[in-house]
């Protein structure tokens, strides 16, 4: 079910399958990066005799070698195993940000439209964070049919999902993509509420990203409207108007 | 002399050295990819609203109780049903009708011998009056949606109106009905006028259903035409429907058919009366359903609207 998700291939070592946890992607995390073992490097006691450069040059040395592991870290990154290794040289990926801007409606007596929208925003934005992940981070999520994707949408729209998984993901131009940096992600949304808890929802959302091909790198966007409904398996998307790419 | 030399010398180790070492590091500061600009992502555009794979009909109801503002106390689905349209869509077809039942329908209630169709809801709320109705077409219903005087002009008002064709003019005191005849958007008050008139107007009972039935589809028109505009309405008309409705629908599938509805043209709804002619029974006025409605009822339930 989550092979697709639950692996990614590691651009230093092209036939090594790592698993990452599969919940990052319920989170919408990015895995972490790799913490890549450095060379210690022992400053040389000051008192041996040497030339007044050798100091300065021993420096340099290691400030290279530094320089060279960093830039390397960010192809080997994709191949992250997510253990923890304490080295102060790695940072972790930052994970998706969706911005959410929110505000509600309920009954008129006894609601409070702001603490509503506080309430169900974490939920939506969990929610958008996996959306997006799966849409537009993982190109491999093609060779399953976006099958984890179309699992976020309701039983009643799945059929047009996939017919329209162009215009709600990387779609077919994911057999391209190597990989997708996310630049933004903002939400805003309406909550329905009802019965003391958000019955639904309407999410104005943009997505912005870079992406990397073969033969360069380019764009990529995504604007949409999606009309969310509340299930006991948590919100699920009933209907959607959306664009990409030059459409968006 | 040595010692700048030697200097000059080890900061040109230095430099060729990290440079030796970037490059072996596979770093590239001017990738030849990263330079090149390229379409990735073409333009795409797809919408969808829920499907249904099957006919949908609900009963929609205007109670004379449940409205503090007009004087009517008790429960909304305690009174007696003042309206009654059986709206059944079809939405495959995007077709369907919006069927009126004059409120003095003389017809048999379970339990209660035969009787005004207005009065089975107040001898046994909505079960009742589905059950009445059902029994009456052979048709189905799904779901029930009751409203009030108060329910229906607040949530009129609320909306902004309703863009309504009235087709007479109508000046009927007791409905509160002053209106001219043309398209016209109605507010709350007049939109209540417009469905009460019943004395004044040529036609009597069956002329008010055929108006209300006309409310309901400028009220599908609106709904379309606001939810076009910002998609975020359909949240907002819910939460109105929320405070001025009682429903047996699930909140999942009212929304559901909510955005069917943004898709469902007005003029593909049949607005029709069930046939029929005014009696009396027992000293009271009601109406006689004609022997040409249970045709009627028979072509819906074949799935034939018009």
């Amino acid at each position: 079910m989550r092979q697709g998700l639950g692996t990614l291939r590691g651009a230093s070592e092209p036939h090594t399958q790592i698993p990452i946890a599969a919940t990052d992607l319920a989170t919408g995390r990015m895995p972490r990066s790799t913490n890549l073992p450095t060379t210690p490097i022992r400053p040389r006691p000051a008192a041996v005799t040497a030339p007044a450069s050798a100091p300065l040059l021993a420096l340099l040395i290691a400030a290279v070698l530094l320089l060279a592991a960093g830039c390397t870290s960010d192809k080997r990154d994709q191949g992250a195993t997510g253990q923890s290794q304490t080295s102060a040289a790695a940072a972790p990926a930052k994970p998706l940000k969706v911005e959410i801007r929110a505000t509600a409606a309920g009954p008129e007596r006894g609601f409070n439209a702001k603490i509503a929208a506080q309430k169900s925003s974490p939920n939506m934005e969990r929610f958008l964070q996996r959306y997006l992940s799966v849409a537009f981070l993982h190109p491999e999520q093609q060779r399953s049919g976006w099958r984890d994707l179309i699992a976020l949408f309701d039983g009643s729209v799945q059929g047009a999902a996939r017919r329209d998984i162009d215009s709600l993901s990387l779609g077919s131009d994911a057999a391209q993509v190597k990989s997708v940096r996310p630049e933004s992600a903002k939400a805003s949304v309406f909550f329905l509420w009802r019965e003391g808890r958000p019955a639904g929802a309407t999410v104005k959302l943009t997505f912005k990203g870079s992406a990397d091909a073969e033969k360069g790198s380019g764009p990529v966007r995504m604007r949409s409207v999606l009309q969310m409904v509340s299930t006991p398996m948590g919100w699920r998307i009933a209907g959607y108007q959306s664009r990409t790419g030059d459409a968006a | 002399m040595r010692r700048p030399l030697t200097a000059l010398t080890a900061v040109a180790l230095t430099v060729g050295l990290a440079a030796t070492a970037v490059l072996a590091s596979g770093y590239r500061p001017f990738r030849a990819d990263a330079g090149q600009a390229i379409t990735v992502q073409r333009a795409h555009a797809g919408a969808a609203e829920p499907s249904f794979k099957r006919r949908i009909t609900f009963l929609v109801v205007g109670s004379d109780s449940g409205a503090p503002k007009f004087g009517r106390g008790g429960t909304a689905e305690r009174g007696r049903a003042d309206s009654i349209h059986l709206i059944v869509l079809d939405p495959i077809r995007k077709q369907g009708i919006v069927l009126g039942f004059p409120r003095d329908s003389y017809v048999p209630i379970a339990g209660h011998g035969t009787g005004k169709i207005t009065g089975a809801m107040a001898f046994g709320g909505p079960p009742l009056l589905i059950n009445t109705v059902e029994r009456l077409t052979g048709i189905n219903i799904d779901y029930w949606v009751i409203t009030s005087f108060d329910g229906l002009s607040d949530m009129v008002s609320k909306v902004g109106g309703v863009q309504v064709n009235v087709d007479m003019n109508i000046n009927d005191h007791a409905a509160g009905a002053n209106l001219r005849r043309g398209p016209q958007r109605l507010g709350g008050a007049s939109a209540l006028g417009y469905a009460r008139a019943r004395k004044s107007v040529p036609g009597g009972d069956f002329t008010r259903s055929r108006h209300q039935g006309q409310i309901l589809l400028g009220g599908l028109a609106t709904f379309q035409k606001q939810t076009k505009a910002d998609p975020a309405r359909v949240m907002k008309w819910l939460a109105i429907m929320n405070d001025e409705v009682k429903t047996d629908l699930p909140v999942g599938e009212l929304l559901r058919l909510a955005l069917l509805a943004r898709t469902f043209p007005p003029s593909r709804l049949n607005n029709v009366v069930v046939p029929g002619a005014g009696a009396t029974a027992g000293g009271a006025s009601i109406v006689r359903l004609s022997a040409g409605a249970y045709p009627l009822f028979a072509r819906i339930r074949a799935g034939q609207y018009r």
